[in-house]
């Protein structure tokens, strides 16, 4: 009994002494600094969350105040509501989520103010110019989904999660290591909604599965056909939700021998072509399957009547350099299944540049889309820019929140007011999620990086995120599930091709070979 | 208090998981998990038991927020001790090894409660009933085993079980070869050259791999000794730079990244160093010396920031802390390193002019005609692929390098020697002379080698004694010119 007793109290004090700990470190207890010099400039914070428009439901921006000191105080306030007063030793800023929830709720449309204090040995206090945000009105679709993985091309450990925006909460959509490795990318979804989504698989053991979500049931569909390679790049769902744009590439990595970014991609061939979910068929027509010039990143106009896509000349490899997008765009009648005739929208010749993955908003006013020097795969360059075309006038220009370094795989919010995006803005190697708001003008607003609990997450994370895609609710879906569809992907009934919808060529045969990879090590013996 | 005093035991449970988690964070769970069993099944301690299971919440809270200031999440995912990218395989074996003990102390603890349960009772009296010599029925297995924890070799046949048990894993697992290897493995990545040349010498023949042969070549030319020693040792051209990634499978190339990294890195061969770095990085998951190399890379190249990512990374290593912490200090007030040596030698050889084709030694000469190791490795690559001929006309490119005045290395005299032989040309020494020795070993090689080729089978078995290190004999015997022609 006596034991028992001592036992109790020891879990007792253990608790009782976590609980202080907690309460000693945690950042809410209030004071008050009376007593302070004001320093003529806005303290340096990391990430950088100042000047910008924060959404209302956005988890806490954290953050690091890069000011030498040995204690900080930070209030955080707005016109309503209680402010929320953090007391911290260390440089590390980690924001209360209930209060923050509740502050940025009742202001929104209002300004966010960050008074950051700076406090030394002494208990002098300095005072830095006070931090504004806006908190928007409209909010961001709560989840953001996204694949993460190491810079490398033996997929390891590479995966499909969904972040809870208003959270720190991140979960495994689907994990290469759920099917014995391989490749999972390129997801796409029906307007912004779990419901109907897509997303693409490279196994060695399973083969090459397109995944169809739709109403919490997966199939992986065979896209193999007598004319079709099976192997789907990227897609567009058409708003109707029945056909599916995709592009079969043919990539192969380039490695450089000097400058910033050592590797790169080339496009060997590249063609577009419809599955038409209902009929389990894919069709195609000549003109998006042309054997001098590549078509990728297919895109449907919200009216569903035009493909947007991106078409550049096939080359060489040799002349990876040279390869320059335009955006283009054919009319399709889903009803009669009748093409109309190309058109380009946008010539890499006016841009200045290649032009790549093209998005609508969801109003179907604006145009995103991506320019860099060269490539259809603006991802593995140093540098490249987001652009915005105004459909009505028909006036694009490049977004003034381009970094001097990579912005890609850009994706709209289901209300049209939030992009997400891939940077590379923070060390030049690593892509991570930001979101920018977006005002009914077209204006966009400086962006923020996703927030983490801990504010020095990406200084250290040595992997990358691409294709953020804002999602309205969790992925009802379970990695069983779609692992389970891709283990009897071997066994699913293939589609059947039919390329006299209008009549066509059969769909694309590699158009250039890729060089055998040299046996030698070096270039030449004498 | 006494040692056996339940709260004393739980003090010293939490001193011991605090210091595993923090040094050994992937045993933690295991170590709580036996404590645990042994607290709930050996000792009966109930409450004790659940306390320690209790911990495995406790301990990565206190230890993360107040010692490595990591998140929540972060401590509590590092308990698990299998990375998420095993394959099935890799799975069932790192499951089996971890789950052992715990399956182990859990089963005897099992064992032990049901033993009790057939242990004979005792009378009122106190006494043990006492059986007749008839009486069979309580032979179970727990009476078997009870019987002989009683007997007095208890301790003696203890001791021996566990003997012949090791003996026999020690027997079972002993691989001499894997053990030279992971010897020769050790020292390249500790750069102890003149151990791993003296193992490579002892290494059985059936051992001696691709990746030996790389470690080999490195170690000579850090000894200086690549052009006289080479063909001392087994050679092939395509462990030179192990960038021939068919040669490998899949699961060796883990390895061909990590070496050849190293000696990518060295050569001034920088992308491809880079490239080979982070798939090393991203297939073993951690790595640290990979961060290092990244991040003095990006530092090379000029790239602070994602330099800063590497090193932010590497700081959270234990060992490595303090270097990754002294690198970022040292780029807050030089951000490009231009006062460090090393780093300002590989930023100039490195080279300028973009390229997608292969780059070689070659290429980096051009860049920097001193790129001292880039020159050797060009020499030793033709005359691992019997370019003999370009050897000879190498050698004014010595003058470039503080080699001895006069002396030409031994391997490319004797190619220089092969050279003149058999093309009947003159070569150009550009001043300096072939060894006297070298001239007779070969003189006498020659002649031996025409008699032999008339009157033995095998010529190259009577030969390789006296010349089995040299150039020529490499060229006659060794060479795989079908592999060449491919």
């Amino acid at each position: 009994m006596k034991n028992r007793l001592f036992y109790l109290f020891t879990i007792i004090f253990l608790s009782a002494l976590l609980i202080g700990l907690s309460y000693c470190t945690s950042s809410n207890s209030r004071i008050a600094i009376e007593e302070f010099n004001s320093v003529d400039r806005p303290a340096g914070i990391h990430p950088d969350y100042t000047n910008t428009v924060i959404a209302p439901n956005i988890a806490p921006l954290n953050f690091l105040i890069r000011e030498k000191g040995t204690k900080y105080f930070v209030r955080i306030y707005s016109e309503q509501g209680d402010g929320i007063d953090i007391y911290s030793r260390r440089p590390s800023i980690e924001i209360p989520i209930r209060r923050w929830r509740k502050l940025l709720s009742i202001n929104q449309g209002r300004k966010l103010f960050f008074d950051i204090y700076v406090g030394d040995e002494k208990n002098q206090w300095n005072k830095f110019q006070t931090l504004t945000n806006t908190i928007a009105s409209v909010g961001l679709d709560r989840y953001l989904m996204y694949r993460k993985i190491s810079i490398c091309v033996q997929w390891k450990d590479m995966g499909i999660y969904q972040r809870d925006l208003e959270s720190y909460r991140e979960s495994i959509v689907l994990h290469n290591s759920s099917f014995g490795g391989g490749c999972v990318h390129c997801h796409s979804l029906l307007n912004n909604r779990p419901d109907n989504m897509l997303m693409q698989v490279r196994s060695t053991d399973y083969g090459t599965p397109m995944l169809l979500v739709q109403n919490s049931r997966v199939t992986a569909v065979k896209t193999q056909t007598t004319v079709t390679p099976g192997k789907v790049g990227f897609t567009s769902w058409h708003p109707n939700g029945n056909v599916i744009a995709f592009s079969i590439n043919k990539y192969r990595m380039l490695y450089h021998s000097t400058g910033q970014e050592f590797r790169d991609v080339f496009d060997n061939a590249a063609d577009l072509a419809l599955y038409l979910v209902d009929s389990r068929q894919v069709i195609s027509t000549g003109s998006i399957t042309r054997p001098d010039r590549m078509e990728t990143f297919p895109e449907w106009s919200r009216d569903g009547r035009y493909l947007y896509f991106c078409s550049a000349p096939q080359l060489p490899d040799k002349r990876y350099n040279e390869v320059l997008c335009d955006l283009m765009r054919i009319s399709y009648d889903c009803r009669t299944r009748k093409w109309g005739t190309l058109e380009t929208v946008l010539s890499a010749q006016q841009v200045n540049g290649s032009i790549t993955q093209p998005r609508f908003s969801p109003d179907g006013r604006f145009l995103l889309f991506n320019v860099s020097e060269y490539s259809d795969f603006p991802i593995h360059q140093a540098k490249s820019d987001l652009y915005l075309m105004d459909t009505v006038t028909g006036r694009y220009h490049r977004l003034s929140i381009s970094s001097a370094r990579c912005d890609t795989w850009h994706s709209w919010s289901s209300n049209g007011r939030w992009i997400a995006f891939s940077s590379k803005r923070l060390d030049g190697r690593f892509a991570r999620p930001f979101f920018s708001y977006v005002d009914r003008t077209g204006k966009v607003y400086k962006p923020f990086v996703l927030p983490q609990r801990d504010p020095a997450f990406y200084d250290s994370l040595v992997r990358v995120y691409n294709m953020p895609e804002l999602i309205r609710t969790k992925i009802p879906i379970k990695t069983k599930q779609l692992s389970k569809a891709i283990f009897g992907y071997k066994h699913a009934p293939s589609v059947s091709a039919i390329t006299g919808a209008t009549p066509g060529r059969p769909l694309p045969a590699p158009k250039a070979k890729p060089a055998p990879d040299r046996e030698m090590p070096w270039e030449q013996r004498e | 208090m006494p040692l056996q005093a339940g709260g004393f035991r739980l003090v010293v449970f939490m001193v011991f998981s605090a210091v595993i988690y923090a040094a050994a964070v992937q045993l933690f769970l295991v170590f709580v998990l036996l404590a645990g069993i042994f607290e709930i099944f050996n000792n009966r301690r109930w409450l004790v038991g659940f306390s320690v299971f209790f911990s495995v919440l406790l301990i990565p809270y206190l230890t993360n927020t107040f010692v490595f200031d990591l998140n929540l999440s972060e401590a509590y995912h590092r308990l698990w001790p299998f990375p998420l990218q095993l394959t099935l395989k890799e799975k069932i074996l790192a499951y089996s090894f971890f789950s052992f003990f715990p399956i182990a102390g859990f089963g005897c603890g099992i064992w032990r409660f049901f033993a009790e349960k057939h242990k004979p009772k005792k009378s009122r009296s106190g006494k043990k009933r006492k059986f007749s010599k008839s009486y069979r029925g309580s032979r179970t297995p727990f009476s078997i085993v009870a019987a002989m924890r009683q007997s007095k070799i208890k301790w003696f046949l203890e001791t021996l079980a566990l003997f012949a048990v090791t003996s026999g894993v020690v027997w079972l697992t002993y691989d001499p070869i894997a053990r030279q290897n992971q010897r020769i493995d050790y020292f390249a990545s500790h750069k102890m050259w003149d151990e791993l040349l003296q193992q490579s010498r002892k290494s059985f023949v059936q051992s001696y791999d691709m990746f030996i042969c790389h470690d080999v070549n490195r170690a000579l030319y850090h000894t200086g000794r690549l052009l006289e020693d080479m063909f001392s040792y087994p050679q092939h051209y395509a462990g030179l730079l192990l960038t021939q990634n068919k040669r490998f499978p899949k699961e060796l190339l883990v390895q061909m990244w990590v070496k050849s990294s190293n000696t990518l890195y060295e050569l001034g061969l920088i992308n491809e160093a880079e490239n080979a770095s982070y798939e090393a990085l991203s297939t073993l998951g951690y790595y640290p010396e990979g961060l290092q190399r990244l991040a003095l890379i990006n530092i090379i190249k000029g790239q602070t920031d994602a330099a800063r990512t590497f090193l932010y990374a590497l700081s959270k290593d234990f060992i490595y802390e303090d270097t990754a912490k002294q690198y970022l200090q040292r780029l807050e007030t030089d951000p490009l390193l231009s006062t460090d040596d090393q780093i300002q030698r590989l930023r100039s050889f490195m080279l300028v002019e973009d390229s997608i084709k292969k780059t070689t030694p070659k290429d980096l000469l051009e860049k920097n005609k001193h790129n001292r190791m880039a020159f050797e490795y060009l020499m030793a690559f033709l005359l691992l692929t019997g370019q003999h001929n370009a050897v000879a006309n190498s050698i004014g490119y010595l003058d470039n390098f503080d080699y001895p005045q006069g002396r030409i290395p031994r391997h490319l005299e004797q190619a220089l020697l092969l050279y003149m032989a058999m093309s009947g040309k003159k070569a150009d020494t550009y001043g300096r002379r072939i060894n006297a020795v070298t001239i007779s070993r070969f003189q006498k090689f020659m002649q031996l080698f025409q008699r032999y080729k008339l009157e033995l089978q095998n010529p190259a078995k009577a030969l390789e004694k006296e010349f089995g290190d040299t150039y020529y004999y490499f060229y006659l015997f060794l060479l795989d010119r079908s592999e060449l022609e491919v």
